[in-house]
């Protein structure tokens, strides 16, 4: 039986306040862009399948961070529990592009024993004008830490589902590897997922066992 | 920090209005004389909750008709699709003379007891599921609250069981109950029986719901004497308050905005300024804030109860409910944190909006709140970290007394009082000093290869050997959930084997430490690599000591000698504006 999904991949979006980290998950997940941004309370995560090759998909669970910009000592517990990232900053402030290293220590320390995949995002590329970041640094910087570098604009949905599929293909290429692995009392990555088999709570329990594709 | 306390009332199971066959007074009497010849059980008792899609289907072709709660509270909040939720306070036991049951007789007067019961029994009858509703005396059935089987009122009442008291509630290890070999397996199919005779109201869209699954389920089974020894409290913290908090919060919004709608014309203007006001100023943010205090260690302590195959059976169970979303414990239990910090944001987004100007002042002010609540948890947090991270490195580090510590010192028995040391309290002291980095290294000896363990601190750098000891437990190190989750696993490890780390020399002082990377060609030839050199001077610019540590890659060496650097150089700067300005430095601000 053909599975739903693969895999489930954890992500996190991370980075400064106001770089757009929710308005770049909405707009994949949703398809829309707000202009005011409504953090929806009781959405803990957003989830949305990417078929990364034909027949194979992958089931993303992207955390947003939005609001935890500054309250790391209490949010650091659930970077451990992500297989990938999209580091974002916003190519219209300056300030938000410097922290970037910082973030990196951050959850460098955080993911601790796993591993973390980083994608770093140049946010709102749509604003060229009043650009402050160039691409050239920006690449450099990624290179640097062995990111790949991307600029998107949820506005003008630019490069936000190449942004995420491409994440995604590289975790999956780790994990078809052995680079990556499913650990029990991980969450980055979990096996896929067959339809059809449970039926109510009762069943759940006998056909606990997942197919492990 | 104050442990939720329930509110001093007596016990008085909830009777069953709404189904005659189910009078409470029927239904103590029959428990007192004998469970197995209970009431019959009616499957399609309209007081009953279902979620059973059989019942309800059946139920919806009209035969159940809906019934709105007993004073109407709850079941007026609950959206319509949980109209088949049937209400019953303890304002409804005044018109039943004869609730004055066994029940409740078997509780002293002065017991903390909270649960309220209502009673649909079979268990006894018939090895069908059945249900009995917990309840609480805020006299609403929260959504996500369990349904348990009949046979929980026997032990609802039992001293033994009341979950707030700490005093009366029994530890027991399942091995002192001689839980073992068959005894175990038996335990657990019995833990398993039980969790089957429990089911769970389908409720949705609720203040942590899903959480709260989880919390009445392990309630449910401590009724039962399952699990006794989890600590709820360790687990859930304030759950149970958060959650009706920030339910009435909703709930009060909710109201509002629908009063608004409904009589728009009469009342012009949306006041919902007052609740934001009421809430927000009032016990919310400090609800959270005590919830996500106990956060990290509620995750540390889930951790080391994982291990335990009778409660990964109840994790299991419980993260198989569909309402859990394929979550587990661990991803939930971060739910309130991810609410609190939303509502800085959210506030923000009405402040936006809105065009009064003194409401948009309002807004501010309590977004501002709101942000300085979460500002000061971030504070208290790291402090809490801090401050138990130290307790446990007094505990592990041993300073070894002079004459141990060199050989060449004689003291003779009569004079080693003199030298009595209380080092280890002063010196890792929380307010003194600051943890920047640790990490384990080995130390080239002349003739061997040592195990280490370095601390460095924001004024010094401590060279320990770890020492494992593998047969003796210490009484901290025996169990591992009291332990401080911001400990390095290393660390953790030598606690768990109830080993220590021995100081091998005297505490470095940044101003008197050199540090040098070596070069590969310098070292292979000793056959060291990514390895560091070390040098203590003293006063003179002496050398006194030196360490030849090794790292396992090249990388840990480098950051621990940009570490090091680091630290030195802040420590010379701090030591010169000290002298430079005879003023005390300010305070830290609590959030840093």
């Amino acid at each position: 039986m053909e599975a739903i999904w693969l895999y489930q991949f954890r992500l996190i979006v991370i980075g400064d306040s106001t770089v757009g980290k929710s308005c770049l998950i909405r707009r994949f997940t949703e398809g829309r862009f707000a202009q005011v941004s409504d953090p929806t309370v009781g959405v803990d995560f957003f989830s949305r399948l990417v078929e990364i090759e034909p027949g194979k998909r992958i089931k993303l669970q992207i955390w947003d961070t939005a609001g935890q910009e500054r309250f790391r000592s209490i949010t650091r517990a659930y970077y451990r529990n992500s297989v990938g990232g999209l580091l974002l900053f916003d190519i219209t402030n300056r300030r938000s592009f410097q922290n970037v290293h910082e973030w990196l220590e951050e959850t460098k320390v955080h993911v601790q024993p796993y591993q973390i995949v980083f994608v770093l995002v140049g946010h709102k590329c749509d604003l060229d004008t009043q650009r402050q970041v160039t691409r050239h640094e920006a690449e450099k910087l990624a290179a640097a830490y062995g990111m790949k570098y991307i600029e998107t604009s949820a506005r003008d949905a630019i490069n936000v589902e190449k942004a995420f599929t491409d994440l995604t293909r590289d975790i999956y290429e780790l994990v078809k590897r052995g680079d990556i692995t499913i650990q029990e009392g991980w969450e980055g990555v979990k096996s896929g997922f067959v339809p059809n088999v449970v039926h109510s709570s009762e069943e759940v329990v006998k056909s606990e066992r997942r197919c492990l594709c | 920090m104050e442990k939720m306390e329930p509110s001093r009332q007596e016990v008085q199971p909830a009777a069953c209005k709404a189904s005659p066959p189910y009078s409470l007074e029927s239904l103590s009497k029959k428990h007192c004389q004998n469970q197995g010849n209970l009431l019959h059980f009616d499957r399609q008792a309209p007081g009953r909750l279902t979620t059973s899609p059989t019942l309800r289907r059946l139920r919806s072709r009209g035969c159940g008709s809906v019934r709105g709660g007993a004073r109407g509270t709850a079941t007026a909040h609950a959206p319509p699709q949980h109209v088949a939720l049937e209400v019953r306070t303890w304002c409804d036991l005044q018109e039943y003379p004869g609730s004055a049951s066994p029940l409740s007789n078997k509780c002293p007067p002065e017991s903390e007891h909270i649960w309220y019961v209502c009673v649909d029994t079979s268990r006894f009858y018939e090895h069908r599921r059945s249900s009995v509703v917990l309840n609480l005396p805020g006299l609403e059935v929260f959504p996500g609250d369990l349904l348990v089987s009949a046979g929980a009122a026997d032990y609802l009442c039992h001293p033994l069981l009341l979950l707030n008291s700490e005093s009366k509630k029994p530890r027991w290890p399942f091995s002192k109950r001689g839980v073992q070999g068959k005894d175990k397996n038996k335990h657990i199919s019995d833990l398993e029986d039980c969790l089957s005779s429990l089911k769970i109201t389908d409720f949705r869209d609720y203040e942590f719901h899903t959480l709260k699954i989880f919390m009445n389920t392990l309630k449910y089974l401590q009724t039962h004497e399952y699990l006794l020894d989890v600590d709820l409290w360790r687990l859930f913290a304030n759950l149970e308050e958060l959650s009706q908090t920030s339910f009435g919060f909703v709930n009060s919004l909710f109201h509002i905005f629908k009063d608004y709608v409904d009589i728009c014309e009469t009342s012009p203007s949306l006041d919902f300024i007052s609740v934001l006001t009421k809430y927000f100023r009032g016990s919310l943010c400090q609800s959270h804030q005590t919830y996500c205090l106990n956060y990290s260690a509620a995750v540390f302590y889930l951790e080391s109860l994982k291990q335990r195959h009778d409660f990964g059976i109840y994790l299991k169970w419980c993260e198989q409910h569909d309402q859990c979303r394929r979550l587990h414990l661990p991803e939930l239990l971060v739910a309130p944190l991810h609410r609190l910090t939303r509502y800085p944001l959210l506030l923000k987004n009405i402040w936006k909006r809105s065009t009064d100007s003194t409401e948009k002042i309002m807004i501010y002010s309590i977004k501002e709140k709101v942000e300085k609540a979460i500002q000061d948890l971030e504070g208290k947090v790291k402090w809490l970290d801090n401050f138990q991270k130290f307790r446990h490195l007094q505990e592990i580090v041993v300073w070894p007394p002079l004459w141990d510590r060199d050989k060449r010192f004689f003291i003779p028995e009569c004079l080693k009082h003199i030298f009595k040391e209380h080092m280890a309290e002063n010196i890792l002291s929380p307010t003194n000093r600051h943890l920047l980095y640790e990490g384990k290294l080995t130390l080239a000896e002349s003739t061997r290869f040592l195990d280490v363990y370095l601390f460095l601190f924001d004024d010094f750098l401590l060279v320990t050997k770890t020492k494992r000891n593998k047969k003796v437990k210490k009484l901290g190190g025996s169990d591992p959930g009291l332990m401080c989750p911001s400990l390095t696993a290393e660390l953790q490890t030598v606690i768990r084997e109830g080993g220590s780390c021995t100081v091998i020399d005297q505490p470095i002082p940044l101003d008197r430490l050199l540090v040098r990377g070596l070069d590969p060609l310098h070292v292979s030839v000793f056959g060291l690599r990514n390895a560091f050199l070390i040098q203590h001077e003293n006063r003179y610019r002496q050398c006194i000591a030196a360490f030849l540590l090794q790292a396992q890659t090249e990388n840990i060496k480098r950051t621990w000698i940009a570490q090091i650097t680091a630290a030195i150089s802040r420590f010379t700067k701090s030591q010169e504006t000290k002298k430079l300005s005879s003023f005390p430095l300010p305070a830290e601000p609590s959030g840093i």
